[in-house]
């Protein structure tokens, strides 16, 4: 392998982490049985080994776009085949809806000139915490993930996971205070 | 119910029987921004759940909020038929029917899923956003969306304005970079548009293409979001360092790099660190992309900018006429005194550069008629009127040959005058230049042959010396609007004017040479007959 090609594998495997959260962000809970996050991720990696030459010549935010685009076509590819396969069980699953939400989340991480000063740090900052939270162990990392990144309650945490708000609860805050000393420590 | 391993919590005893109640009371406190009165039962570890708590949510909530789907609008008693069209980091943006005129606006809305119910951060916001309405009212502009009215809905500020339809230049730029005309006559209003906000005391200190609608086929730019904006001077203000760090001036972007020396001066937007965003939103226009894109988006790209050591290249290969990269650099001098006084100057400068003559464009053959016709026949004009003399030609003819050159020379001028409309500022001046020194230079001539009656010698010999003088004062006049240059050709004319009275039996050869010379020189540098190879590739 030589050197562009490790350089640029480098870069792709470093999204790995951010990628799977943000797969595991978009996936509504009635989908989690039937799309599974890493496989996605797994795919869209492929793809873009498979596009190593393009993504070579691209500069950091093409090159986030480029996987994020990849990824929200895997997606919503398979939340349309769950919703052939399983028309009648799986409910109404708008994928213009989900598509609008992958655009959004684009925005945020590619579009870095578009708000206040403070996007300098944030973007990085942003991407650093969707990587971490891979490092969680998997009930932490969901309950963050529908706490922080979905906007739920501590009891709609609960009901999702399946145990009591004071495990949610304790779940959560060992969550935050992992995410809180990778974060904190600086970046290697 | 299934409890797994990383669902307790006994290693480090935060899951106990005890603190369990206490826990899930800490985050319902959090959820609800009343944190302190629940959790002072155990200050220490209360104090560690919030931080972690606004540790992680400060990151997530721009990630939350860019997976939220839209919001359903908010019922404003004015108007109906509200339909989200864009959404900023503070507001919302509606278009919406207005119930008593039918008129459809657009209204901006404070975001409610940004600012919580309750907190003191949606009071800041919703005075920021009546701020925005009445600084953007304060200006009556073309370019300028005037507002309309103010109003708060469920404890949400907004405000109504005129609705353009049109996409923002920053949508534009993604089908490629702005063709240089369009760039300059755009950049040029807003401009305008900028200097009237100045010249009411306000700096609008986020002016880039996102910011600038450009409406349908009129292509009429319209500056929008007075997000940040201020009034010059304002010590109340709380923005402190706002803007958009790739259109931020360096004196600003040291602000956010404090190891970076600000040579002791306060750190304040000005009127310069406006032209500098209008100067590198031109650039980015013309690049097709924005400074980021082009210099890389981290912190090192950014103390670049900060110390003036960026050169302001673009990633891709465009072509920028100089001109134009001229003002663009001009704007982005590092030294804010360097920059344009005011937005009006610029928009001066690219109005001049609008306005400059094209000879190549609206008369292509002017230049090879200089060069081939005109440049020829005045040495030949020369050495047949000076021949005339030493031979004791007829006086007639001698008149003839000395005028003639004029004739293919003002026939070139009247057929480019042909060739396009006078609608071009710079065409008329030259047109008027030349015009005039035709006049004066026949009627200089009549009055000497009237004064040396009956000494025609002395008439033609005291010619030339006139002629060379009227050329020098319509090549000085040039110069301020045209070719730089030809401040140097007026002041060689001045010079042979003196030397062609010091020896009157040859200035008829000199005069020719002279001015064969010059045709020569104007045609072949003068950029008004090189546009074509005139932009500057980088």
């Amino acid at each position: 392998m030589d050197e562009n090609e490790s350089v640029i594998d480098a870069r792709i495997q470093r999204m790995r982490p951010i990628l799977r959260t943000i797969a595991e962000a978009w996936m509504p809970p009635k989908l989690r049985s039937d799309l599974d996050a890493s496989d996605l991720v797994q795919h869209t990696l492929l793809e873009a080994h498979q596009s190593a030459d393009l993504l070579a010549r691209l500069n950091e935010p093409q090159f986030s776009a480029w996987l994020h685009t990849a990824l929200r076509h895997n997606f919503l590819d398979a939340v349309r085949r769950v919703n052939v396969l399983k028309s009648k069980g799986v409910g109404p699953i708008s994928v213009s809806e989900l598509e609008d939400s992958c655009l959004r989340l684009e925005e945020l991480l590619v579009a870095n000139d578009t708000s206040p000063s403070e996007v300098l740090e944030r973007n990085e900052q942003s991407l650093r915490l969707l990587e971490a939270m891979q490092t969680l162990p998997e009930r932490q990392r969901q309950a963050i993930i529908q706490k922080h990144l979905r906007g739920a309650s501590l009891k709609q945490v609960a009901e999702s996971l399946e145990i009591s708000e004071s495990a949610a609860a304790g779940l959560l805050h060992r969550g935050r205070m992992a995410l809180v000393a990778i974060l904190e420590k600086p970046e290697s | 119910m299934n409890r797994r391993n990383d669902d307790v919590g006994e290693r480090d005893g935060w899951d106990s029987d005890s603190n369990s109640e206490w826990l899930i009371r800490c985050e319902q406190a959090a959820e609800h921004g009343s944190r302190t009165e629940i959790c002072n039962d155990n200050e220490a570890m209360a104090s560690e759940h919030r931080r972690c708590y606004e540790w992680v949510e400060a990151l997530a909530s721009p990630i939350r909020h860019a997976l939220t789907e839209p919001t359903s609008p908010p019922m404003i008693p004015e108007y109906e038929d509200l339909v989200e069209i864009g959404r900023g980091g503070m507001g919302i943006v509606y278009r919406g029917l207005h119930r008593e005129t039918h008129r459809v606006d657009a209204i901006k809305v404070l975001r409610p899923d940004r600012f919580g119910q309750h907190s003191r951060s949606r009071s800041n916001a919703s005075s920021l956003l009546r701020q925005e309405a009445k600084l953007a009212a304060r200006v009556a502009h073309e370019s300028i969306l005037p507002v309309y009215q103010v109003g708060e809905v469920d404890g949400c500020t907004w405000f109504s304005m005129q609705l353009v339809e049109g996409v923002s230049l920053h949508d534009r730029m993604k089908e490629g970079p702005l063709s240089p005309e369009l760039a300059s006559d755009i950049m040029e209003r807003v401009a305008r548009a900028v200097d009237a906000v100045h010249r009411q005391g306000i700096l609008h200190g986020d002016i880039k293409p996102h910011n600038i609608l450009l409406e349908g086929q009129s292509r009429r730019p319209w500056i929008t979001d007075f997000g940040v904006a201020e009034l010059a001077n304002d010590t109340s203000s709380r923005l402190g360092i706002a803007g958009t760090p790739a259109y931020m001036a360096p004196e600003l972007i040291q602000g956010i790099f404090p190891g970076l020396p600000s040579d002791g001066k306060p750190i304040e937007r000005t009127i310069a660190t406006d032209i500098y965003s209008l100067g590198a939103t031109l650039w980015a226009l013309l690049a097709g992309q924005s400074p980021c894109e082009a210099f890389g988006v981290g912190p090192v790209a950014m103390q670049r900018i900060a110390e003036g050591s960026q050169p302001w290249l673009p990633a891709k290969v465009v072509s920028i006429p100089e001109p134009l990269l001229r003002i663009c650099k001009k704007c982005t001098a590092l030294d804010p005194k360097d920059r344009y006084a005011s937005a009006a100057e610029m928009a001066d400068a690219l109005s001049d550069w609008l306005n400059r003559p094209r000879w190549n464009r609206h008369f292509p053959r002017l230049r090879f008629l200089l060069q081939v016709m005109v440049a020829p026949s005045l040495l030949v004009s020369g050495v047949i009127t000076w021949w005339l003399r030493q031979s004791n030609g007829a006086e007639a003819w001698v008149w003839a040959s000395l005028v003639s050159p004029y004739v293919p020379l003002f026939l070139a001028f009247g057929l480019s005058r042909g060739h396009a409309a006078a609608d071009v500022r710079a065409k008329r001046e030259l047109w008027s230049m030349w015009i005039g020194h035709m006049l004066g230079s026949l009627s200089c001539l009549i009055s000497l042959r009237l004064l040396c009656h009956p000494n025609a010698d002395r008439a033609t010999a005291m010619a030339y010396p006139i002629l060379a003088g009227l050329s020098s004062a319509v090549f000085i006049a040039k110069s301020g609007n045209f070719w730089a240059s030809y401040r140097w050709i007026g002041l060689a004319w001045a010079i042979l004017a003196i030397l062609f009275s010091l020896a009157p039996e040859s200035n008829a050869i000199g005069f020719g040479v002279a001015a064969a010379i010059t045709c020569i020189w104007i045609a072949r540098g003068d950029r008004a007959f090189r546009e074509h190879s005139s932009a500057t590739t980088t």
